[in-house]
């Protein structure tokens, strides 16, 4: 298959091809105004030159036929002057052959010689009288009657001059007319004879032969019955050639079948007639209009070559250029990539075809670059199938739902098996599949998500009442996670939620148990405390009896300690949570039952606690209250001596990991030599033991008073199983 | 192979139009060259004249001897050399055949007998002779010119001059097909006018001339026909007439300057002029010659003016008035 044939199987045809167009397009472009002007002009020539030429024609024809009529009126003339001039029929016949003989000798001319033939004298009775030939010799003996002749009946009955119909000689086949005259007796106005002549008509033949029609035109002369009898070639008459011409002028096929400009004139001859005709070649007559027509298809020829030539010069600058440019994206289209472009000329299709190759150089480079990140396109496509593979194996392998909602619709496009939605994934909306309702939740205890997250643009966690496709009721803890869109608005959102009917019922079982054990315990604190309160009472009661002072504070002492740990179970029981204590409600019950215990006037001796927000577990708080109750206690005994008064400050603070419980007074002071923490007291060696039970340590300070600072951290014990 | 065909394409175009041009150009300038060949066999060498007419008006018609037409002449009494002659005409393919003479238009016509060369003659009588079958439709490849016709009016020209007439001598030779022709017609115009004829039969010139030394003495004019021997031998015969004074008539060929009285007769440049325009219709029309009717020649009359006063002729003046030519 060659090139051309390959780029017409495939778009480009013969019909759209540009190579066609072009050279069609310059054709009829160069062609058609060359042709309508020389169409025009010749057309307008050929008018006007046909016209001149049948005008010439009719006037030449007419031409010929004065000059014919002339000719043959003259030789009438002649005879008429005879005739009327001499009485030639009562001369003698010697005297008449004499006249006829100069008649006969007078009709020559010099140019067309003898004219007439044959002359002869009829007498009343159509008798030969005289006769004189050119040709015969004649005697007396050859004269016989023509009574019954046209040419002596026709002029003697109607005493006008008689033409006889062109004849034509057997033999030789020369024509001749007759012309006869009448003699008229003038006494009885009767003819008395008839002079009658044989006229040779090749006479006629040199008149018409000098009688020029263009450079190749001739004149000739028919009869009636449309035969010839004069013609420039004598062959033409001579053997008997007929034409039958048109009457009016015009083109028609000539005498030699040519195409001619024929014109005809009617001559007539008494009863006879003649028609002149002259016919002109149209190729002459329409020279003018050839030559134009020439010239224009010359020119047409010329513009046509140059076209043409234009035509291949623009093929092969240009179409060439495009085809080969054609038949090289054709190729690069089929995937040959190697291919390239023809380089031409240093002209435009030149850089248009280094710009084509430069173009496929690159687009080849693309195209591996493209190949290449294809191939990671399609290793990172098979890897998101496979994580998507992977992630739809994820989600319906997770037995709990997961879904994407369309935030607008509310539309699920994307669920897991476990939600049940079948087929329904994408046609309806999450409150339809979820709630079986027709509208998104409005309750304020069911919260939409989709909407909370899109009020938030947060993440959101909710817990429902979803049915199932049973329609059976089970709590659901939803999560909700916002996509955003590139513009940052919320597109969607995902949701997956988890059955948490059984742990509701669970946790609803276990808080019910707690309530229980709660009851429980604070009864069992309340029984402790009101247990100890029975010990302090039975103290209070059992110091009643004592005398010992020694003893008698030996027991309030004790008693105070049994009422410092029965106020601890009274706090925690009466407290909402049983595991801490609110230290600052129990030390201010505290300082103030120790204030009272003592039977400190309160107006004398302040009392300060400052524990805010410190809340300490009943194993940390028992140690650090008797730690408390013993300081306090002390200070109640010794700080104020007599009616001192003063002020005694408990505060706890926490800071980290630790506590820092201070206890100070501004009272006298703790002795200086004395060791606090080897004084022999039950009360500070309580503190001491307290304080190591507690992991703390222990600083006395003293400055306007004695404070002790006692920075321990909270116990933390082992869970009692 | 794209660019090849595109090549191929336009030296195709380019030759074509180059060759479309010079064609043109060729047959114009063929047509302006061509040659032409013609035969022209004359078997009467001594008539030069008929000969010259031809001649003349074919470069009338443009054909000219040494430019566009070269001529085989053949012209001399031999007749195996004219045979001989036409033979080699006919193989050359000569485009045309001018003949002179029964004998020689006869000789043409067995010579092309089979053959389209055209034949034109120029003889006395065509039919009579049978070189054609009829004058208007001749058939055939041959055409041409008749001269019979002008004996009858000879004689009465001869009466009217000289009405005393009763003896005529005719010294001929028959030598050419229209002398006897000719003679023939003589005796039928001579004895319907009642004049008595003595033939003088010659074969050479010492006979003609010896004829002529021994004319009759009551003879009142002497006729020349169409002969080869006597008409090239004129002298003799007008040097014996001048001296007895005796008209010489001819219907033969009109040359009144060699002393003839009066000949009423077809002229050599009429002849040569109809004769030239048949050949003109063969080679430039195309015309077939079976197409061109044999044509009958124009008389003219001539009058030795000078001879007849010589002589003690008185010629009429209605003869004058109708003389084409006279020699005063």
């Amino acid at each position: 298959m060659t090139k051309g044939e390959k780029i017409r199987s495939t778009r480009i045809t013969a019909k759209t091809s540009i190579r066609r167009l072009l050279i069609v397009s310059l054709t009829i472009l160069s062609i058609t105004p060359v042709l309508l002007l020389s169409g025009t002009l010749s057309w307008q020539s050929y008018i006007i030159q046909l016209a001149q030429a049948k005008d010439i024609q009719s006037e030449l024809s007419k031409l010929a036929s004065i000059q014919i009529v002339s000719y043959i009126h003259e030789q009438e003339l002649v005879l008429n002057s005879v005739v009327t001039n001499i009485d030639i029929i009562s001369v003698e016949s010697a005297q008449r052959q004499l006249i006829l003989s100069k008649v006969l000798s007078s009709s020559t001319d010099k140019r067309h010689g003898d004219i007439i033939s044959d002359l002869v004298l009829l007498d009343g009775r159509g008798k030969e009288m005289t006769r004189v030939s050119r040709s015969a010799f004649l005697k007396e003996t050859d004269l016989g009657s023509r009574a019954m002749s046209d040419e002596f009946m026709i002029p003697a009955r109607s005493g006008e001059t008689y033409y006889s119909p062109v004849y034509f000689d057997e033999q030789t086949g020369e024509p001749f007319l007759k012309i006869s005259v009448p003699i008229t007796d003038l006494r009885t106005m009767k003819a008395k004879g008839v002079l009658s002549a044989e006229l040779r008509m090749n006479y006629i033949w040199d008149v018409i032969a000098h009688i020029h029609v263009g450079e190749s035109g001739t004149v000739y002369l028919t009869d009636k019955n449309g035969r010839i009898i004069a013609h420039p070639n004598p062959s033409v008459v001579l053997r008997g050639t007929y034409f039958s011409a048109p009457e009016r002028p015009g083109i028609t096929r000539g005498l030699n079948g040519d195409r001619v400009v024929l014109a005809t004139e009617k001559t007539q001859f008494g009863e006879q007639t003649l028609y002149v005709v002259t016919e002109l070649p149209v190729a002459e007559a329409l020279r003018n209009t050839y030559r134009s027509l020439f010239a224009g298809l010359s020119f047409l020829a010329v513009t046509l070559f140059c076209a043409l030539a234009l035509g291949v010069l623009l093929v092969r600058r240009i179409v060439r250029p495009v085809e080969s440019l054609a038949l090289t994206a054709d190729a690069i289209s089929k995937g040959d990539l190697s291919r390239k472009a023809e380089f031409f000329k240093n002209d435009e299709t030149g850089t248009l075809a280094d710009a084509f190759n430069g173009m496929t150089s690159k687009l080849v480079k693309t195209i591996n670059v493209q190949q290449r990140q294809m191939v990671e396109l399609q290793k990172a496509d098979d890897k998101i199938i496979e994580q998507n593979e992977m992630l739809s194996n994820i989600l319906n392998s997770l037995t709990q739902p997961f879904y994407v909602i369309n935030a607008e619709d509310y539309k699920v496009v994307l669920a897991n098996s476990a939600s049940r939605f079948g087929s329904r994934v994408g046609n309806s909306a999450c409150y339809e599949l979820t709630h079986k309702a027709d509208k998104p939740c409005e309750d304020p205890e069911h919260p939409c998500i989709i909407e909370k997250i899109k009020k938030t643009g947060k993440p959101m966690t909710v817990e429902h009442i979803h049915y199932d496709a049973e329609g059976n009721q089970e709590f659901r803890e939803i999560h909700g996670y916002p996509i955003l869109s590139s513009d940052g608005k919320i597109k969607q959102v995902i949701e997956y939620s988890f059955d948490i009917t059984g742990r509701r019922k669970a946790e609803e079982k276990i808080k019910a148990s707690l309530q229980e054990k709660e009851v429980l315990l604070r009864e069992i604190h309340h029984r402790v405390k009101n247990n100890m309160q029975i010990v302090s009472s039975i103290l209070q009661l059992q110091s009643g009896y004592i005398e010992d002072k020694q003893l008698l504070t030996a027991l309030r002492e004790s008693k105070n300690r049994i009422d410092m740990m029965a106020l601890i179970h009274e706090k925690l029981y009466q407290s909402k949570s049983l595991s801490r204590i609110n230290f600052q409600e129990y030390i201010d019950e505290l300082v103030t039952s120790l204030l009272i215990s003592y039977g400190v006037n309160t107006e004398i001796v302040r009392a300060e606690v400052h524990a805010e927000g410190v809340f300490l577990d009943i194993n940390t708080a028992i140690p650090c209250g008797l730690i408390i109750n013993e300081l306090v206690s002390n200070c109640l005994k010794h700080a104020f001596p007599g009616n001192r008064g003063g002020r005694i400050v408990v505060a706890v603070t926490s800071a980290v990991s630790n506590y820092t419980l201070i206890v100070s007074d501004d009272g006298v002071g703790f002795p200086e030599n004395l060791d606090f923490a080897d004084t022999g007291t039950l009360g500070l060696k309580l503190v001491m033991a307290l304080t190591s039970q507690l992991n703390g340590t222990i600083e006395k300070k003293r400055d306007k008073g004695t404070a002790f600072i006692i920075i321990f951290p909270e116990l933390k014990y082992r869970e009692r199983v | 192979m794209k660019n090849r065909k595109m090549h191929i394409l336009f030296s195709a175009l380019l030759i074509s139009f180059i060759a479309v041009f010079s064609f043109i150009f060729a047959c114009v300038k063929q047509e302006e060259e061509r040659q032409y060949v013609i035969g022209y066999v004359n078997p009467n060498p001594e008539e030069e004249e008929g000969a010259q007419g031809f001649l003349r008006n074919m470069q009338r018609f443009g054909y000219v001897e040494g430019k566009n037409v070269t001529y085989i002449r053949t012209e001399t009494k031999d007749v195996k050399i004219i045979e001989s002659s036409l033979k080699d005409m006919v193989a050359r393919r000569v485009d045309l055949i001018f003949a002179m003479t029964t004998p020689g238009a006869k000789m043409a016509k067995q010579a092309t007998q089979g053959t389209n060369i055209p034949v034109v003659f120029v003889i006395y009588n065509a039919t009579g002779t049978e070189v054609v079958k009829s004058l208007i439709s001749p058939g055939g490849n041959l055409t041409g010119i008749q001269l019979r016709g002008s004996t009858p009016k000879s004689i009465e020209f001869l009466l009217k001059m000289a009405p005393q007439a009763k003896h005529i001598f005719v010294p001929v030779s028959f030598d050419t097909g229209a002398a006897k022709q000719s003679l023939e017609d003589l005796k039928q115009s001579a004895e319907k006018a009642g004049l008595k004829i003595s033939v003088a039969e010659v074969s050479t010139v010492e006979e003609l001339r010896a004829s002529m030394s021994s004319i009759p003495k009551d003879v009142d004019a002497i006729f020349v026909l169409h002969s080869w021997l006597v008409g090239s031998n004129m002298e003799v015969v007008m040097d014996n007439a001048i001296k007895r004074k005796i008209p010489v008539f001819s219907a033969g060929h009109v040359d009144a300057r060699n002393g003839l009285v009066l000949s009423y007769a077809p002229t050599d440049e009429r002849i040569g002029s109809q004769a030239a325009r048949l050949a003109y219709n063969i080679l430039h029309s195309g015309a077939s010659p079976s197409d061109l009717p044999v044509e009958t020649s124009d008389f003219f009359l001539g009058i030795n003016l000078k001879t007849a006063q010589a002589m003690g002729i008185n010629i009429p003046n209605d003869i004058l008035q109708q003389a084409d030519f006279i020699i005063r």
